[in-house]
């Protein structure tokens, strides 16, 4: 038939089309970086990318234990117990707080975080000795206790609970209201480590979620305003009066700390600038252009080998990009992550 | 005032298109071969100079499926989009013209959606359809009106109510299936005297839909079960009117009331699901033909309501649920003059539409209102071994909207199309046929004006589409074949899509999405009568690229697009004898992507779909009664079509389907 040549020529066309090979595993995780991919909404696409300096490895929670990490996942921190080092994640829309080997990836265990049917979705983590606090957009704070894997107990906070600090035995939950538009909540709770109890409410600024700890030992709390006629602001607040010291409005996001220096995303400038957190100012020109970013991500400091990590999420559908840049803003190296990459971990 | 002007600017483009009709109508004498009738037709309309396919009553039978959505998938170039389950929303995009390029008539009437610009197909069964047609390029119901000229595909849905009516015909039916999902439907059609006839059709669709499931991205031994897609739908629909030697009026009249469960997308570790939709539809119809000679006016009066609601109880913000009501008006009326010469489709026609259609509900910023004017001029004409068909359509449209800021937006848009068919040897079914098509998509409800997203400064969708054909047809005594083989060519530009501004919570609609799309559709019947018995084999195959191009410097630049195979496939085998049908269909789908990026992350594997089918009809002397029993995903694979969205794995499905006829 004549047509013959002409479909053979679309068969090979097509064949031509490299369908991608599947992910492959390092041979160590001891030595790299793990990024948290937290996927998109309802597509079950959260997951782990582990760079070990010369080669990116994708989906390593997938091939390490043969599933999906879950749907958004959105935070996670690291601790040890009984020489054993371990990550915990705090998968939001599958709601769940999965707990795996820092050095080997593989699951310790899934901790469900449901009232009844409904899910209380876990989105920040932060660990405190042999206790993991999680930040439930439920409003709630669940407490595990490391050593049973067990949540121990849930304490009631203010409306979708978005950023946690530890300050002098006291947990700060900041509370968003997010999904509460257009009247976001505009309070900070604070909660007594020993006791597990909410010790006091305070009125800070509307849709506050990100917060930063100095050596000093203030909070820098980052009120996101209300993407129309309220703006962003960072509020300096004081742990030993719990007082809102300062309040200043600007263009601030994507909050990162080391050395007595606050790094931020301007977006209108689409550039990275400092804050200095003891002359309580910020630099007047860029520490760093990213114009360049399709869509900036995030930033993180690599305290130990004094690097600092941008995120460029790609339009939150495309791969992120991570770019490593040393403390005097002069790029390192860059590797290509997962879907929305949202932290690291630095395993040395 | 706006409605004056917006009526004489409808009339100018009316003027205009009318002073163009020239010459049309001129033809030789002898006669064209195009002329002849086909005989055989089964899938594809090889003596069409598009790409047209028909879907007999019968055929349906035997494809085993359950709705209109459902049929179509085994149409070649045909992607359905199919989120699963009894009350799961069916959409298709045609050689990667998404949905919002097809529109769906039924009995000749368009239907709308204003609000997001796509029909779900799984809310139109099969029973009491005569035949369900797909075209490329242009509308092939002669009882369409100018509206109908616009889009760039067509589904058009003939119902058993709206054809000629015998004395008397009742039809029963009844599907179950294992996954508790159930069918019951009715119809009754009678003659009231000599001009007039009236009958109704019943519907109800229920049951709690649950199924079991493994999830693609769990380990294989941990069984779900799809929760939360309980359905209860009932459909009514009465069609009367009147015959006369020269009028003809129908008036049609359709209520539909659902009440669902949504399962929403299978999260991995997080079964639940509580969110509920209502919808209540309803549509009147009337359409007046009036036919002197070779001329014939018809006219219609189409309206139609739409009201959704949509309940998610348990919800993170201060309400601490979510409840969101919308009402869609829409009222059309239109005109549509013909003239036929020696053959019925060799004619030429002029047509407009005004349409008026409004949404009100939660996060739909400003009560917008379109009023729309669709113009048509077209016609056909056959010559010699040649046919030319060809029409241009005008689109005129006004959106107004309670706003303090933005200007009420305009458009005035002009589709050109032509399709040229020859046939070299007349004693020879073989065909060469050439399409081309403008069109343009309008930016719906949706995407100009929900919260946030919206943004009013849209411009219409782009697309081209040119199609390069053959058709083949051979019959013999005892045996015949048909042969179809499209090469197309589409490129959209303009495309309408969500892109993130500001965070991941904020995003907007933008027009940046440019598609280049190749493919080859490939298409095969032979039926081998034999004795008392029939066998028919049939094969089609489809090849696409669907290339992003939007932007060079994009790492998707030249991926290709999402929900897009390279190739996929549909088979079918049947074999009849004394009654009985044995029958087998086979839906083979390649690899896709799920997001824009070709990376291994975003890869949904191919699936392979059966089904296996057996089926005995009875004839008594003026009624037939059919047992159909199919056994369906004989692999019992939860694939996915959609991302996130499995779909059930081996069930069975008993029809049974009395019909008489006086």
């Amino acid at each position: 038939m004549k047509y013959y040549y002409l479909i053979t020529v679309l068969f090979v066309l097509i064949a031509c089309k490299k369908k991608p090979e599947p992910p492959t595993v390092p041979a160590q995780y001891e030595s790299g970086i793990v990024v948290l991919n937290e996927g998109l909404f309802e597509q079950n696409n959260a997951s782990l990318t582990f760079y070990d300096g010369t080669t990116v490895y994708q989906q390593v929670f997938m091939s390490e234990n043969g599933r999906g990490l879950g749907d958004t996942a959105n935070d996670f921190d690291t601790y040890s117990f009984g020489g054993t080092e371990y990550i915990i994640i705090a998968v939001d829309i599958s709601s769940q707080v999965e707990i795996i080997d820092r050095k080997t990836l593989k699951t310790v265990v899934q901790i469900p975080f449901f009232d009844g049917i409904n899910a209380r979705e876990p989105r920040h983590i932060n660990v405190n000795g042999t206790r993991a606090f999680v930040c439930n957009f439920d409003g709630t704070i669940g407490v595990i206790d490391l050593i049973s894997n067990s949540v121990i107990d849930l304490i009631d906070v203010g409306a979708n609970p978005d950023g946690l600090a530890i300050v002098n035995d006291k947990l700060y939950v900041s509370n968003s209201g997010g999904l509460h538009y257009p009247i976001y909540d505009s309070t900070l709770s604070v909660i007594n480590l020993s006791t597990l109890l909410v010790e006091e409410t305070i009125e800070t600024r509307i849709n506050c979620t990100q917060m930063i700890v100095d050596d000093q030992d203030e909070i820098y709390l980052l009120s996101n305003g209300n993407y129309d006629d309220v703006s962003p602001a960072l509020l300096r607040i004081d742990p030993l009066t719990n007082t809102v010291l300062e309040t200043t409005e600007m263009e601030i996001t994507s909050l990162a700390y080391y050395n007595n220096w606050m790094y931020f995303y301007n977006e209108s400038e689409e550039a990275v600038y400092r804050y200095n957190t003891v002359t309580e100012a910020v630099e007047p020109t860029a520490f760093m252009d990213v114009s360049s970013y399709e869509t900036f991500g995030g930033i993180i400091i690599d305290k130990t080998n004094e690097r600092l990590f941008c995120i460029d999420a790609n339009g939150y559908v495309n791969s992120s990009i991570i770019m490593a840049y040393n403390l005097s803003g002069n790029f390192l190296f860059e590797f290509k992550a997962g879907l929305v990459a949202t932290d690291l971990i630095f395993n040395n | 005032m706006q409605l004056t002007r917006y009526i004489s600017t409808s009339f100018c483009i009316l003027f205009v298109l009318l002073s163009s009709a020239q010459d049309t109508s001129k033809y030789l004498q002898t006669i064209p071969v195009f002329a002849k009738q086909d005989s055989i037709l089964r899938l594809a309309v090889i003596s069409a100079s598009i790409p047209h396919f028909e879907l007999t009553a019968a055929k349906l039978d035997q494809l085993g499926a359950k709705d209109v959505g459902e049929a179509l998938k085994y149409i070649p170039g045909v992607q359905l989009r199919d989120y699963g389950g009894i009350g799961g929303v069916k959409t298709l995009s045609f050689r990667s013209l998404g949905a919002g390029h097809t529109a769906v008539q039924l009995d000749g009437i368009q239907i709308p959606n204003l609000q997001t610009g796509v029909i779900n197909l799984s809310s139109f069964e099969l029973f009491g359809l005569e035949k369900i047609s797909f075209s490329s390029g242009r509308a092939v119901d002669s009882r369409s009106s100018a509206s109908a000229y616009i889009p760039a595909n067509t589904i058009a849905l003939n119902s058993i109510l709206a054809s000629q009516p015998h004395k008397f015909r009742l039809g029963l039916y009844s599907n179950s299936t294992s996954i508790n999902a159930y069918e019951k439907g009715l119809f009754a059609q009678t003659r009231l005297g000599k001009r007039f006839f009236i009958g109704g059709q019943g519907m109800v669709k229920f049951g709690n839909g649950q199924y079991k499931f493994i999830h693609p991205e769990s380990s294989a031994d941990i069984i779900n079960t799809r929760l939360n897609t309980a359905l209860f739908n009932y459909r009514a629909r009465i069609v009367g009117g009147f015959i006369g030697r020269k009028n003809k009026i129908t008036i049609s009249a359709f209520l539909n009331k659902n009440e669902q469960e949504l399962p929403g997308a299978a999260v991995l570790f997080n079964p639940s699901n509580d969110q509920k939709l209502w919808n209540q539809d309803w549509r009147l119809n009337l359409i007046h033909e009036l036919r002197i000679g070779k001329w014939n006016l018809q006219s219609h009066f189409n309206l139609q309501d739409n009201f959704t609601n949509y309940q998610d109880p348990y919800y993170l913000n201060l309400d601490g649920f979510i409840n969101v009501v919308y009402y869609q008006e829409n009222l059309d009326v239109g005109t549509l003059l013909s003239k036929s010469f020696r053959f019925p489709n060799e004619r030429v026609f002029i047509g407009t539409d005004l349409v008026k259609s409004s949404l009100f509900g939660s996060n739909i910023t400003g009560r917008p209102i379109r009023l729309q004017n669709n113009s048509v001029i077209g016609g056909s004409t056959m010559f010699g071994k040649f046919k030319l068909d060809g029409n241009v359509t005008a689109q005129f449209i006004q959106d107004t909207y309670e706003s303090t800021t933005s200007e009420d937006r305009e458009f005035l848009k002009f589709s050109p199309f032509v399709a040229m068919g020859f046939r070299p040897f007349s004693k020879t079914e073989l065909r060469f046929r050439a399409f081309y098509k403008n069109t343009f998509r309008m930016p719906t409800f949706n995407d100009l004006y929900f919260n946030f997203i919206g943004n009013t400064g849209l411009e219409p969708e782009d697309a081209n589409l040119f199609n390069l054909g053959i058709t083949y047809g051979h019959e013999q005594k005892d045996w015949s074949a048909e042969l179809t083989i499209d090469g197309y060519y589409n490129r959209v530009k303009n495309k309408i899509v969500a892109i993130p501004t500001k965070d991941l919570f904020n995003w907007s609609m933008q027009n940046i999405g440019e598609t280049d799309i190749r493919g080859i559709d490939i298409g095969a019947l032979v039926v081998f009568k034999i004795k008392q018995s029939q066998l028919t084999l049939n094969s089609n195959h489809s090849f696409n690229s669907s290339i992003d191009i939007t932007n060079i410097l994009s790492p998707t630049y030249g991926s290709q697009i999402p929900y897009t195979p390279y190739y996929s496939s549909t088979s079918g085998v049947s074999w009849e004898v004394k009654g009985f049908s044995f029958s087998s269909n086979v839906l083979i789908s390649g690899y896709r992507f799920s997001l824009n990026e070709n990376i291994y992350a975003n890869l949904l594997p191919g699936f392979v779909d059966i089904n296996l089918g057996i089926s005995k009809k009875i004839h008594f002397e003026k009624s037939s009664f059919l047992v159909d029993l199919k056994l369906m995903n004989l692999l019992n694979k939860n694939y996915q079509v959609i991302r996130s969205f499995p779909m059930p794995g081996r069930y069975l499905q008993l029809r049974l389907k009395y019909s008489l006829a006086k």
